[in-house]
């Protein structure tokens, strides 16, 4: 009995140290933790906005096919792409409209009012010829729209760069 | 029938508008101009013309997911029509341009054609 009182306080210094180190250990890990979980949320965070600029990217593709549809009179073609279009920006607008400024948000909601009128007016028209007035009235929307959402793409861009960089660092 | 607040924004669109705070866009519609907010609502003003080709104007309200909010009728509240002038002329830059020509101001030294006969010195030979 004598014995194990001399080791009684070899034991509780083995026991404090243990738990300090399992303390340190903890803290160690949790700090670990709490980096990774730092680096998936900037990761998940720039995943999200190359979604939204390839999504912008996109619209503003099939935005410039508009316009060649719009120059050869192909009308199917006009109306199934500015089906496509509303719909992307629309989602794009859902998803990541938080990712934007209020001056470009307001910008795509613009140019999808424009989009939605060229296929408006195009069905107003049905198959008859086009007036200058007209033909002038499309294209000048068109270029509206596809300004708007080229901006709002340089945006989104630079914001993916920008995070590219801040990451590198 | 508007209400009173409806009334309200439609003023509110009239003062902003023509103080230039606020940008109106041209669409592919002649009669139809856009202006967006808060980077989730837009404007729209609109000129219709009914049976007997008298015009008519509307303006809409909508939000983020194209759903219409409000509408209010120019025969409702006057300013509406108002503000389709106002829409039309910001959204063309019409003020700027006519700014624009009257600062400058015209040539007058300079007529651009003479109206009177031909003179010998007219002729620089």
């Amino acid at each position: 009995m004598a014995d194990l009182n001399n080791y009684l306080p070899a034991i509780d210094i083995a026991g404090a140290v243990a738990s300090v180190v399992g303390l340190s250990f903890t803290i160690y890990v949790l700090i670990v933790a709490k980096g990774v979980k730092k680096q998936v949320e900037e990761a998940k965070a720039l995943a999200r906005k190359r979604n939204l600029v390839e999504e912008l990217n996109d619209a503003s593709q099939k935005l410039e096919q508009i316009g060649n549809f719009l120059q050869q009179r192909q009308w199917v073609g006009v109306q199934i792409r500015t089906a496509e279009v509303l719909t992307i920006c629309r989602e794009a607008m859902a998803r990541w409209s938080d990712h934007l400024s209020e001056e470009r948000r307001n910008g795509v909601s613009t140019a999808m009012t424009q989009v939605q009128t060229i296929a408006t007016q195009l069905a107003e028209i049905g198959q008859r010829e086009l007036t200058p007035r007209e033909n002038k009235g499309l294209a000048a929307a068109h270029l509206k729209a596809s300004g708007h959402i080229s901006d709002a793409l340089g945006e989104a861009r630079r914001q993916e760069e920008r995070d590219g960089s801040n990451d590198a660092n | 029938m508007p209400t009173e607040r409806d009334n309200e924004f439609v003023q509110f669109l009239v003062n902003n508008t023509k103080a230039g705070k606020l940008r109106w866009e041209i669409t592919a519609d002649p009669t139809k101009f856009v202006a967006g907010f808060k980077g989730k609502y837009k404007v729209t003003i609109d000129r219709g013309s009914d049976d007997e080709d008298r015009p008519y104007y509307w303006m809409t309200l909508l939000d983020d997911s194209e759903r219409e909010l409000m509408q209010v009728y120019g025969y409702h509240n006057a300013l509406v029509v108002e503000l389709f002038d106002l829409a039309r002329r910001n959204s063309l830059n019409v003020d700027a341009a006519i700014d624009e020509i009257m600062e400058g101001g015209l040539d007058d030294d300079k007529p651009k054609s003479s109206s009177g006969p031909i003179t010998d010195e007219d002729i620089p030979f």
